[in-house]
């Protein structure tokens, strides 16, 4: 059987899914380097296209502003401080971020597409851009109306049979039973939330501190803060994969993870990045290497005597305050929401 | 969300799988789900509200002279093999666009690999032989065992059906020339070697 593509892939790290058009079907392909998986969808079984908008390209266009931001910096910041000339490694790494944003602003905004028969609703990898998934789907839905035909939007209103029980709580169930399907945690659902994006202005609150207090109390605690935020940003994650948690809320906790992520790369490329520095500077002047000089550096004096890490606080403080706040706000309205609702209507 | 005929007179919310109500399908833009607020664009046809397949027929009393099904002795049968000509009722009918088959024939399709349309899955050979003929050159001790495989990869897996989609052999056809050439350095410095 001849197969035409259809324009629309999605490759990963290894893998990669396909889209083509068959006579009477669908084919989506599911490709690894060494094996293909083959799904059907034949047009007279195609129930529904159901697109659903996602966040996925806002955040990677967030992770990769801030990317090109921070080796643009790098570039410019990495020479003795009366040469401005840019570095060209951080230049190509900035250059190569840069052109990474353009692509993902052309690609547009992102989603996942399923087609529903009357036996599975199956993801297509494929359609994962919203402009490429409108142009695919023109293609695929008049030949699914050839092998169908139409439906009026009155017939549609008229024919679609939500079953009650699914709709009204405790229709056909006991409320527990029916609580349990979409609030499985009723006892203030959004505490983890709530602590994670707590801990995270707290974070942002130590750093702020440690530019004008130093010493080991204040480090430790600005440590213990940063560990805590990112414990509780993990919770967060856990706890909204098993109960409905509202999408800007599950939004932000993904952004803040990222967020954190990319601070911790960064920071860890700065930190190796002065030990070297300072432990051979320390051996060119006093003939001994010394890897821990930087670190009793950071604990003695402000962050803002190396140019680096006071960039990298500036930037981490700049992130994690409206982080903290918008999450803060997103996760107090989850609370006293939905929660709320539904513990009232638990306890009658 | 998968099962037989679980999906029928409505559509589920791909995030929380909460049901849709019917006034926000088959619209101009998004609608938001009810339960989630994700942003959902639903395009239902008229198989959306088809009754199941397990429904029709399922009903129908069988008298003395209706054709029966040749699995099912009392049910009704409502089409034949398009291949072996067994009648089938429609709990054994095979759908596979142009034809009806049944479910032993779907069987031996698969097995043979013959019918692309039953074939879910290929493995294919001619990539790993390139592969396993390519990657080794990095490390190009290892080579002496890996061109050998890739030659027997090769031969082997010749004539076994590659990807559904139209493919040459032009992998195998590069693995086999790149493997022999391996072979052949590593002849002549064994023969140099030991001469």
């Amino acid at each position: 059987m001849a197969y035409r593509k259809l324009r629309a892939s999605r490759t990963g790290f290894g893998t990669s899914s396909s889209l083509y058009l068959g006579e009477d079907h669908l084919l989506g392909v599911e490709s690894t380097t060494f094996t293909e998986k083959y799904h059907r969808f034949y047009f007279s079984d195609i129930q529904a296209l159901i697109v659903r908008r996602t966040g996925r390209g806002g955040i990677w266009a967030v992770v990769l502003v801030f990317l090109a931001l921070l080796m643009t910096t790098c570039a410019i910041g990495s020479g003795p401080p009366d040469d401005w000339t840019p570095a060209p490694g951080y230049l190509i790494m900035a250059l190569g971020a840069t052109i990474l944003v353009i692509v993902n602003f052309i690609k547009g905004p992102t989603c996942t597409t399923h087609i529903q028969t009357s036996v599975a609703v199956q993801k297509i990898g494929a359609l994962h851009r919203l402009k490429k998934t409108r142009e695919v789907l023109g293609q695929i839905r008049p030949l699914i109306r050839v092998s169908q035909g139409s439906v009026t939007k009155e017939q549609v209103i008229r024919d679609t049979t939500v079953p009650e029980e699914e709709i009204l709580p405790g229709a056909g169930q006991t409320e527990g039973q029916r609580v349990q399907e979409y609030e499985p945690e009723l006892k203030n659902p959004a505490r983890f939330h709530r602590f994670a994006f707590t801990m995270i202005l707290v974070n942002a609150a130590f750093d702020i501190l440690w530019i004008f207090v130093h010493g080991l109390g204040v480090f430790l605690a600005g440590a213990a803060g940063t560990m805590a935020a990112f414990g509780g940003i993990i919770a967060a994650l856990v706890v909204q994969t098993r109960r409905n948690t509202p999408a800007p809320t599950r939004k932000i906790t993904w952004a803040a993870f990222i967020s954190f992520l990319v601070l911790f790369a960064a920071s860890y490329a700065v930190n190796i990045y002065y030990t070297f520095r300072e432990g051979l500077q320390g051996l060119r002047e006093n003939g001994g290497y010394d890897p821990f000089s930087f670190y009793f550096d950071l604990v003695d004096k402000s962050p803002a005597d190396k140019q680096g890490i006071f960039i990298l606080l500036l930037v981490s403080i700049a992130i994690t305050v409206p982080l903290g706040i918008a999450g803060l706000a997103s996760a107090g309205l989850m609370g006293n929401g939905r929660a709320g609702a539904a513990g009232k209507r638990r306890n009658g | 969300m998968n099962g037989p005929d679980v999906n029928h007179g409505f559509v589920r919310c791909t995030n929380c799988g909460y049901p849709q109500p019917g006034d926000t399908y088959n619209g101009s833009g998004f609608s938001v789900c009810p339960h989630c607020g994700s942003k959902l664009a639903i395009n239902a046809f008229p198989a959306l509200y088809r009754a199941g397949r397990s429904a029709v027929g399922m009903e129908t009393e069988v008298s003395e002279d209706t054709a029966t099904c040749f699995y099912h002795p009392s049910r009704p049968a409502v089409v034949p093999c398009g291949s072996c000509g067994r009648y089938l009722c429609v709990l054994c009918e095979v759908d596979l666009g142009k034809e009806t088959i049944c479910p032993n024939c779907m069987d031996l399709a698969a097995r043979s690999e013959d019918a692309h349309e039953l074939v879910s899955s290929r493995t294919l050979y001619d990539t790993i032989a390139l592969a396993v003929a390519v990657v080794p050159m990095l490390f190009f001790f290892v080579t002496p065992v890996t061109a050998p495989l890739s030659l027997y990869v090769t031969v082997r897996h010749w004539r076994t059906p590659l990807s559904i989609l139209s493919r040459s052999r032009v992998r195998f056809v590069l693995a086999f020339l790149i493997a022999g050439i391996q072979v052949l350095a590593w002849s002549a410095f064994l023969v140099k070697v030991l001469a």
